[in-house]
């Protein structure tokens, strides 16, 4: 099996650190790519769940650029939608009807959503829900989860980070996953201050094995924040349509206050939404939120399609069973080669770990091994199936698993 | 006695920013003395004929024990034998007038060495202000001296960040506990600072712990652009200059706490 190599990637990357911070900045940057000279930075092309990168290596995604891509690159049907408003419309000095007929859209498809607000990334919509909270209920603080994420805005950062001050996370509380005693006390030692919690449905943090809640937990978590006032905020933008296509709360069973979405909503088009019940339209109403790009229609269009499509294919059945089956084999492999491979949260998205290894350094070199045979795996992020995904190249997949693994024993 | 501190220092900002301060000057600062001495033939002669052993004592507070004796210096952070010459700090702001403006100190013991204190061990001060102010147009050995100097003395800069400074103290609170490598390739150098019996501490050498996370910077270059922070790290590691593995929060964390020393000292 062939070995990338990536010298015209490292040419591009050189030019990069020439004009740009980072060469490639944020959650693209080289840091979590371990060891940095297995992994490709640019790409030319990508179809179906395949990129291609500048030195024409061909990898499996299971990145899906993050979590967007959810029905395959360049998907036909949502890129026709795409096109065709945008030859009608796209930014334009005022409001679309796509908007209101994505609103509609969404109110039908989630259970607990009365009404929707579209933005462009994650962190606009969690931002804005945050606001809301307070506005609804007159107070100042956040209740979030350790090694929860929900954007790069200051408040939701770190202590200590560069450009963020105390102040700014000065009303963020950060409890344990799962710790219902913890909201409580968190509760209790601020009462009648904080406006609401953040989470997302289950806890799928990075360098970690996810978790799903415990049995009663989002039962328990709902009863506390109505005792208290507080508003509930389900942080969907990594999950959101992969497990339920009304809102992961669904497949939980609990009913938050506002529902976050971005990633999977439009397979790569760039909008996100936040949806909610209609006790906090007054107040959602009441928030000035805007930016230039909120209101372009031909997202919208590429939204509603998507939607649409994922509907009509029952695209979170799918992603269980496909799911299912890549993670039983790709175990049965490690066992085959002596390592132990766990695996946790949803099959659509779950994050791998060779726990034979607690460093993490054996997973990272496998990880490593992999990509560069041509299966783009990250080793602190949980990974992603599209609906693009077919059984023929999970079996692909298995057979670059299989390489790494003896690439990996005769190294150790 | 010769000006320890290096010329980014801040004016004084009150009682922690002075108590930080102080402690950063008795507990990483002056071990780098030991250091100087392994690795810095002229600061080693300096000190051959000498058979010293200098308290400096905060009152109240904090101490730093430097023995002197065939060549080499010892650091203990608290007394470990009768002093030949004893320095009396009034207060943690008096400790970081001693060591930023040269102000006098109170010479409790050792009043016969006061030609020591000001010849010899106001030269050796002078040697470690070479290495750990502004970089210098170094010889090749020197750059390697530099590097590590620097390196070890922010290892334990941060070492007291994490006893000492809030900010430093919420982050380390939310990393995961281990052990971090950091070295040169090039000189083949290895310094360690991780969580050991609940604290976050240098750690010279390992008593056969394991390692949980690895920075090597492939050279001295690499070295002196990250130390005088001139180095984008991101682009560093994509260009191979700098390499990262295993849990790389710890990575991430404890290069949040070396980036606060420069609130300090620097």
């Amino acid at each position: 099996m062939q070995v990338f190599n990536y010298s015209e990637n490292q040419k591009w990357f050189e030019r990069a650190t020439r004009v740009i911070p980072c060469g490639v900045y944020g959650h693209f940057s080289p840091a979590p790519c371990v060891p940095t000279n297995a992994y490709p930075f640019f790409s030319t092309r990508a179809d179906g769940c395949r990129f291609w990168d500048v030195d024409g290596n061909e990898f499996i995604d299971y990145m899906c650029a993050y979590g967007p891509m959810i029905m395959g690159y360049h998907n036909s049907v949502v890129d026709e939608a795409f096109i065709n408003q945008l030859k009608q419309a796209d930014a334009n000095s005022i409001a679309s009807t796509k908007m209101v007929e994505l609103a509609e859209f969404l109110v039908d498809l989630i259970p607990v959503a009365d009404w929707a607000f579209f933005a462009k990334n994650g962190a606009d919509v969690t931002n804005y829900a945050v606001m809301i909270a307070r506005a609804e209920t007159g107070k100042k603080k956040i209740i979030a989860i350790k090694g929860g994420y929900h954007g790069t805005a200051p408040w939701m950062q770190g202590i200590g980070h560069p450009g963020v001050t105390e102040e700014d996370v000065a009303n963020v509380i950060r409890i344990p996953w799962n710790d219902l005693k913890a909201l409580e006390q968190a509760l209790e030692e601020n009462y009648g201050q904080v406006a609401g919690f953040i989470s997302s449905p289950y806890h799928h943090p990075v360098f970690v094995d996810n978790e799903y809640p415990a049995e009663g937990y989002w039962d328990g978590v709902q009863k506390l924040l109505k005792k208290h006032g507080a508003v509930l905020i389900c942080d969907d933008v990594r999950a959101g349509f992969r497990l339920h296509l009304g809102g992961s709360n669904e497949y939980f069973k609990f009913k938050p206050d506002l529902i976050c979405f971005c990633k999977a909503i439009a397979n790569g088009y760039p909008i996100s939404a936040l949806v909610g019940k209609e006790e906090l339209k007054v107040s959602a109403s009441k928030v000035f939120h805007t930016g230039s790009y909120w209101y372009s229609s031909a997202y919208m269009s590429a939204a509603i399609a998507n939607l649409q499509e994922l509907k009509r294919l029952n695209a979170p059945e799918y992603f269980e069973k496909l799911g299912n089956k890549f993670n039983e084999g790709l175990i049965k492999i490690a066992k085959d080669y002596g390592f132990n491979m766990k695996i946790t949260g949803h099959p659509s998205m779950a994050y791998y770990r060779i726990t034979d290894d607690p460093s993490l350094q054996l997973h990272q070199r496998w990880c490593a091994e992999c990509t560069k045979r041509g299966a783009f795996f990250t080793s602190h992020h949980n990974w992603f199936l599209s609906m693009a995904h077919t059984e023929a190249d999970i079996q692909k997949t298995w057979e670059i698993c299989e390489e790494a693994f003896k690439a990996l024993k005769s190294s150790t | 006695m010769g000006n320890l501190s290096c010329p980014l220092c801040k004016t004084e900002q009150g009682n922690t920013q002075d108590n930080i301060k102080s402690s950063l000057y008795l507990k990483a600062v002056l071990p780098s003395l030991v250091d100087l001495v392994q690795l810095d033939k002229p600061a080693k002669e300096l000190i051959i004929p000498a058979n010293e052993k200098i308290l400096f004592s905060l009152r109240n507070g904090e101490k730093a024990f430097l023995k002197i004796q065939n060549g080499e210096i010892t650091y203990s952070p608290k007394k470990i034998e009768t002093p030949t010459i004893h320095i009396l700090l009034m207060s943690p702001s008096h400790a970081v007038q001693v060591f930023e403006q040269g102000k006098l100190p109170f010479l409790l013991k050792g009043f016969t060495r006061i030609s020591f204190l000001k010849k010899k061990f106001d030269a050796l001060t002078k040697r470690l202000e070479y290495y750990l102010k502004e970089t210098q147009n170094y010889t090749e050995e020197e750059k390697r001296i530099y590097a590590i100097l620097q390196l070890k003395t922010a290892l334990r800069s941060a070492e007291v960040l994490a006893e000492k400074e809030e900010v430093s103290k919420k982050i380390l609170a939310g990393t995961p506990q281990g052990i971090l490598r950091i070295g040169i390739e090039s000189i083949n150098f290895e310094s360690y600072f991780g969580f050991i019996d609940g604290k976050w501490k240098y750690i010279d050498r390992l008593s056969g712990q394991t390692v949980s996370s690895i920075l090597t910077l492939k050279d001295l270059k690499t070295t002196e652009l990250l130390l005088t922070n001139k180095l984008d790290t991101f682009a560093g590691l994509g260009l191979g200059k700098i390499y990262i593995s295993g849990i790389i929060p710890i990575i991430d964390n404890v290069g949040l706490v070396l980036g606060r020393i420069i609130q300090y000292i620097s």
